[in-house]
């Protein structure tokens, strides 16, 4: 703990706080998941503004945006369980404490000022005055005070819980100011709880609306605080819902009049509509469908670079796959690019790794990386034979989700002399086998989070959450918690890469792809502001 | 003829329950239970017991089941386990869309069916009739969601004409959005029971043109137009009112894969949605309402039936 | 699963009895032999395909090394798919999957069915009603959603489909034999061979059930068909066999998110689906007409 008494964890307070900024104290204080936030492409980080335009943006107007889900159960912000909803529909719904730029730096939002003591337990936010609820009612500290108390009640069984763990007292000594004490540093609070789009946990919420709606209501057609304001008379949790420009934002109108938010389970059926002018925007393009709208010049298509890894992980708890020899024989039998090709039409980026394209101050490309699961089939077919695998017939569990990519796998694989066997199976089933480790092969990575010790810690510490093939190698332990408290960016770049390189050395996983985040729209919709992950609309206005 | 529909009303209400109990049973027999996908993957045993007291899912099978009976004779049909939906308003609001695209579907089908049937009739065993009754057969041999994809990509896509997915009120959004937003879904699933349709008003008129009454109509020199016209055709739609009962559960389940295509959320998708993330109220109202309109609407039939034609008679 | 059924009304409703005339108004008539014929000629080719189909298929339809997209073509006559693999070999290797399929669920649905029937018919009483009241239920649930549900509790896959679709249809084959039965039951040939001491089983399986063949062939001949169907529909619902069996339903669904850019994928299995199930129809429809059955669930 003597670690902390050096950080100076003031640099935290803002109106504003640069992503180098918290880099560094997220790295100091060995945080993970709040480095995660400020990991995107380097630069001047700047205020949110419109992309630009020659012509001035216009008011007015309805947005119909295709959204790829079948369904959104909730809205009620503690009870959201998917990043998807939470970045892009959340937070245009909501304002919070703070919020991301373009670069994740943190900015204002709701609060305008913010300072955190030295020890780094006290945070203190300074809110705007006069907020309002889209309801009319003020929002003040208090409103705060409720939230924290409706997220850690054990009775309302929210997933957000655990990211208030650390709260020992929330104060509101007046109106307009929040303090929160927490019992050790935790350098990840500002992004994973108070954020615009992450931040569910502390998210202001009206006590007297939900007490006169009820939870369930509440969770249909929430009354929030942001830019838009749900209309619940057209909520359908399988269909949509529309939102309607909220005057009373504290950032002024927004420009759009409205939001009609359209749900579109089927990738195809989204595609169709975007081509067939029934949606404006889509909230990410289909992969499948990538290349049909890139070639529509009346379409805008922006990609980011991904934060995730995605691999195949073997079940260490079933021979032959306790076998290492095995798992590179596997590993070394993917041909990376051709999987990507024929599997996503060329659209991702190899991976050699659990470093992602997104974090520029470790990520290598493949070229420029010794690769011990390079694709090598003489190699591969040498180690398959000398661990028994020819003949072999394991079951490579997933969803419809990743036909494309296990099908091409199960091709590959029958190189090596395997007999893949596609156990598909809906998400639901899915979950509980892979949990239960009823598997021998699945499509599996770090999906959701931007830092990279998110994608690695959890998955390769051998205590980490997500590490249910029972990975266990000091070596990479060791690792992991020093990479975790290195304060020194190249420092940290050294030993992640030296952990990518053991990780790929065990085969925990043989690793396959970056995915990359791609959103489309009609050229006519303009001032799209490319935060990644996170869609805030209000800057979002139709040149017609 | 009372106490024949109180007798079959005490059948439906049996079949209906039946189904209800053994859906309850069954759903809770599956192994796994919900909570591990509303969690996420980082759940604690301890959150999920929390949230597994919440749900009432902690309890013996026996007393959630008479909990649910209960609360089912008091209209209240729960709420959506993975959601904050209550089931009746999802019900409520799928209801109108699936059962919009099944009446526009019958409504297309029996355009289509009578005059090619009544052709088909009236030149019976000529090319024509072998060509009507080929394409009939062909209509029901085509899966629906394939005849649906090739739909959007025609009408929406290439044509420009029809929108290609979604539902639109009636009440909000006027009577042409609605029909236009339901054409293509009605046509997917109605083309094949057009078929059916056809075969049966075809074999209907046949029959009427050969019985006693239509020859004794010739013989008094009743012109042949108005022979099949009012005699014929009204006899021979007898038979197509009869099967209307069967009709329904036909659309009901012809919606269930058409619904998925046209991303409408009616009754169907909404079942097959919540079997896969095992949502057992949800599953439950709506295999209830299912069973209910299916046993319904053919008892009604049934009971019409007599009306209609009054050389059949209960007992 | 394109619901291409249909059941008498009368049939399948407690009150069965009245409608009868009714059927026999609909059901009597006779088709040309013109359908059966051309039925009959599809199957028998379509039967050829599925045994012969792996020497016809002009690659492996795992090769997987082609063009993306290739449309049919001399080396590809059906085109490739979205994997690079050959379409006219995938589709060559899925007709004996789907026949297997199709012809899995008839058996499956026919033993169980015809059993049931003839027992409910023969013996009648509290057994009657118990097993009638039972395919009441089956009936109750529209086919795909009662198949959904049971592939859902017992997994996906081959094995599983096909139990799950027979069981949708098996309540058809139990009241078409059970009509029967009670008809029969009542003849004189089976009177005589209860009085000369018969016991119950030899009467039920040498003098009833074969006089209910033929409603049980015909009606076999169309459920076929329907098993087809259903695979496809519950492949499209993301609940179908294994991506590793080729199977029509299988090919025609990895090819309808590319429908607008390569027809060829999706089209090509539909159609194969759809004159397989009209080749079977037309047949089952022929013999229905020649077998002078009536009151059978129809396929079209």
């Amino acid at each position: 703990m003597s670690k902390h008494d050096t950080i100076d964890w003031s640099v935290l307070s803002g109106p504003r706080v640069s992503r180098r900024t918290l880099l560094q104290v997220a790295v100091a204080s060995g945080s993970a998941a709040y480095a995660s936030q400020l990991t995107g492409a380097a630069g001047a980080p700047a205020r949110p503004r419109p992309l630009a335009s020659l012509q001035d943006p216009v008011q007015g107007g309805t947005l119909r945006w295709g959204f790829g889900l079948g369904q959104i159960p909730t809205l009620d912000p503690a009870q959201v369980n998917l990043g998807i909803v939470a970045g892009e529909l959340l937070s245009n719904i909501f304002s919070r404490l703070v919020q991301f730029d373009e670069e994740l730096g943190i900015v204002a939002d709701l609060a305008d000022e913010w300072t955190v003591s030295e020890d780094g337990l006290i945070y203190t936010f300074n809110l705007r005055p006069g907020l309002t609820f889209h309801n009319g009612d003020t929002l003040t500290a208090n409103d705060f005070i409720y939230t924290y108390e409706r997220t850690i009640n054990p009775d309302f069984a929210s997933p957000q819980a655990n990211k208030l763990a650390l709260v020992t007292d929330i104060q509101a000594p007046d109106e307009t100011t929040l303090v929160i004490t927490q019992s050790a540093p935790n350098a990840p609070f500002l992004a994973v709880a108070c954020s615009r789009g992450p931040g569910r946990a502390l998210t202001p919420i009206s006590q007297r609306a939900v007490e006169e709606m009820g939870d369930e209501q509440f969770g249909l057609a929430p009354i929030g605080c942001g830019p838009f304001m749900i209309d619940p008379a057209t909520v359908e949790v399988g269909g949509g819902f529309e939102m309607n420009a909220f005057e009373g934002w504290y950032g002024g109108r927004p420009l759009l009049d409205k939001v009609i938010v359209q749900l579109v389970a089927e990738p195809s059926t989204l595609v169709s509509a975007l081509e067939a002018g029934d949606v404006d925007m889509v909230d990410i393009v289909p992969l499948i469908g990538y290349d049909q709208l890139a070639g529509n010049d009346e379409l805008t298509l922006v990609e980011a670079a991904g934060t995730n890894w995605i691999g195949l992980a073997m079940n260490q708890a079933r021979p032959p796959w306790d076998n290492v020899d095995a798992r590179m024989a596997v590993a070394k039998a993917i041909d990376r690019q051709d999987l990507i090709d024929t599997a996503f039409f060329g659209r991702s980026t190899p991976s050699v790794g659990f470093l992602a394209p997104a974090f520029g101050w470790v990520y290598r490309p493949p070229e420029e990386v010794e690769d011990p699961q390079a694709f090598n089939l003489d190699e591969a077919r040498a180690l398959a034979q000398a661990a028994g695998l020819d003949g072999l017939q394991p079951g490579l569990i997933g969803t419809p989700a990743d036909q494309r990519v296990t099908e091409t796998i199960r091709s590959q694989l029958s190189e090596i002399g395997l007999d893949v066997q596609l156990d598909q199976m809906q998400t639901n089933a899915y979950v509980e086998r892979r949990t239960a480790g009823d598997f021998d092969l699945t499509v599996l990575g770090s999906v959701v989070d931007a830092d990279p010790d998110d994608g690695c810690w959890n998955y390769f510490h051998s205590t980490g959450p997500s590490n249910s093939y029972a990975y266990n190698n000091p070596e990479a332990d060791r690792l992991s918690d020093a990479q975790r408290q290195s304060s020194d960016e190249a420092e940290r770049a050294t030993l992640l890469q030296e952990l990518q390189t053991l990780i790929s050395t065990d085969v925990v996983y043989a690793f396959l792809y970056h995915s990359p985040d791609v959103t489309g729209f009609y050229t006519y919709v303009q001032g799209y502001k490319a935060i990644p992950e996170q869609r805030y609309l209000e800057t979002v206005w139709l040149d017609q | 003829m009372t106490q024949y529909i109180v007798r079959r009303l005490i059948h439906s209400v049996i079949i209906v329950w039946g189904c209800a109990t053994i859906v309850f049973f069954l759903l809770r027999a599956i192994p796994g239970d919900p909570i591990i996908q509303l969690l996420g993957p980082e759940y604690t045993p301890e959150a999920a017991d929390a949230l597994r007291a919440k749900l009432g899912l902690d309890e013996n099978v026996v007393v959630q089941y008479f909990r649910w009976m209960g609360n089912l004779l008091r209209g209240d049909l729960g709420s959506s386990i993975t959601g904050a939906e209550s089931v009746r308003d999802a019900i409520l609001s799928g209801l109108p869309k699936t059962m919009s695209i099944a009446a526009v579907a019958f409504i297309i089908a029996t355009a289509i069916a009578i005059p090619t049937g009544v052709l088909a009739a009236l030149h019976r065993n000529s090319f024509l009739d072998f060509a009507v009754s080929v394409v009939a057969f062909v209509g029901v041999s085509m899966p629906s969601f394939w005849f649906g994809i090739i739909l959007i990509l025609l009408f929406s896509v290439q044509l420009d004409w029809l929108p290609s997915l979604g539902y639109a009120s009636f009440s909000e959004d006027g009577a042409w959005e609605w029909f236009s937003h339901l054409i293509l879904p009605s046509l997917a699933i109605g083309a094949g029971y057009a078929a059916i349709l056809m075969r049966f008003v075809r074999a209907g008129l046949l029959e009427a043109l050969s019985s006693d009454y239509i020859r004794t109509a010739r013989a008094k020199g009743v012109s042949e137009r108005r022979v099949v016209i009012a005699h014929g055709l009204r006899n021979s739609l007898i038979p197509v009112v009869t099967v209307a009962g069967i009709q329904v559960a036909l659309l009901l389940s012809g919606t269930v894969v058409i619904e998925t295509v046209f991303s409408i959320r009616g009754i169907g998708r909404l079942l097959v949605g919540a079997i896969f993330d095992k949502d057992y109220p949800m599953v439950q109202g709506a295999i209830l309402v299912v069973a209910v309109i299916f046993v319904g609407a053919n008892l009604l039939v049934d009971i019409a039936y007599t009306l209609i034609d009054p050389r059949i008679k209960y007992d | 699963m394109t619901d291409a059924s249909i059941a008498v009304a009368g049939e399948l409703s407690a009150g069965a009895a009245p409608t009868r005339s009714g059927q026999r108004r609909f059901w009597r008539r006779l088709r040309g032999e013109r359908k059966a014929l051309v039925g009959l000629i599809l199957v028998a080719l379509l039967t050829l395909v599925a045994i012969f189909g792996p020497l016809l298929a002009p690659y492996d339809p795992e090769a997987d090394d082609f063009e993306l997209f290739s449309p049919p073509s001399l080396d590809h006559p059906f085109g490739t798919d979205s994997f690079g693999r050959d379409i006219l070999s995938r589709m060559a290797a899925g007709t004996q999957v789907s026949f297997t399929v199709g012809i899995s669920v008839a058996v499956l649905s026919m033993v169980v069915g015809v059993t049931l029937g003839l027992i409910a018919g023969y013996f009648g009483g509290w057994l009657d009603s118990l097993i009638m009241r039972f395919m009441d239920l089956l009936w109750a649930f529209p086919e795909i959603i009662l198949a959904v549900g049971m592939v859902a509790v017992f997994g996906a896959g081959i094995r599983n489909i096909i139990i799950a679709v027979a069981i949708a249809y098996l309540d058809d084959f139990a009241r078409v034999v059970r009509a029967e039965v009670l008809r029969l039951r009542e003849e004189e040939y089976t009177l005589a061979a209860r009085s000369m001491g018969a016991s119950h089983s030899r009467v039920m399986l040498r003098h009833i059930l074969p006089n209910t063949l033929a409603p049980i062939i015909v009606q076999a001949t169309f459920a076929v068909g329907l098993g087809i169907l259903a695979e496809s529909g519950l492949t499209f619902l993301g609940l179908g066999v294994s991506p590793s069996t080729p199977t029509w339903g299988l090919t025609l669904n990895e090819g309808r998110d590319f429908i607008r850019q390569a027809w060829w994928i999706s089209v090509f299995p539909g159609v194969a689906i759809m004159i397989t199930v009209l080749g079977l129809n037309l047949l089952g429809d022929g013999l229905r007409d020649t077998l002078d059955v009536r009151g059978v669930r129809d396929a079209a």
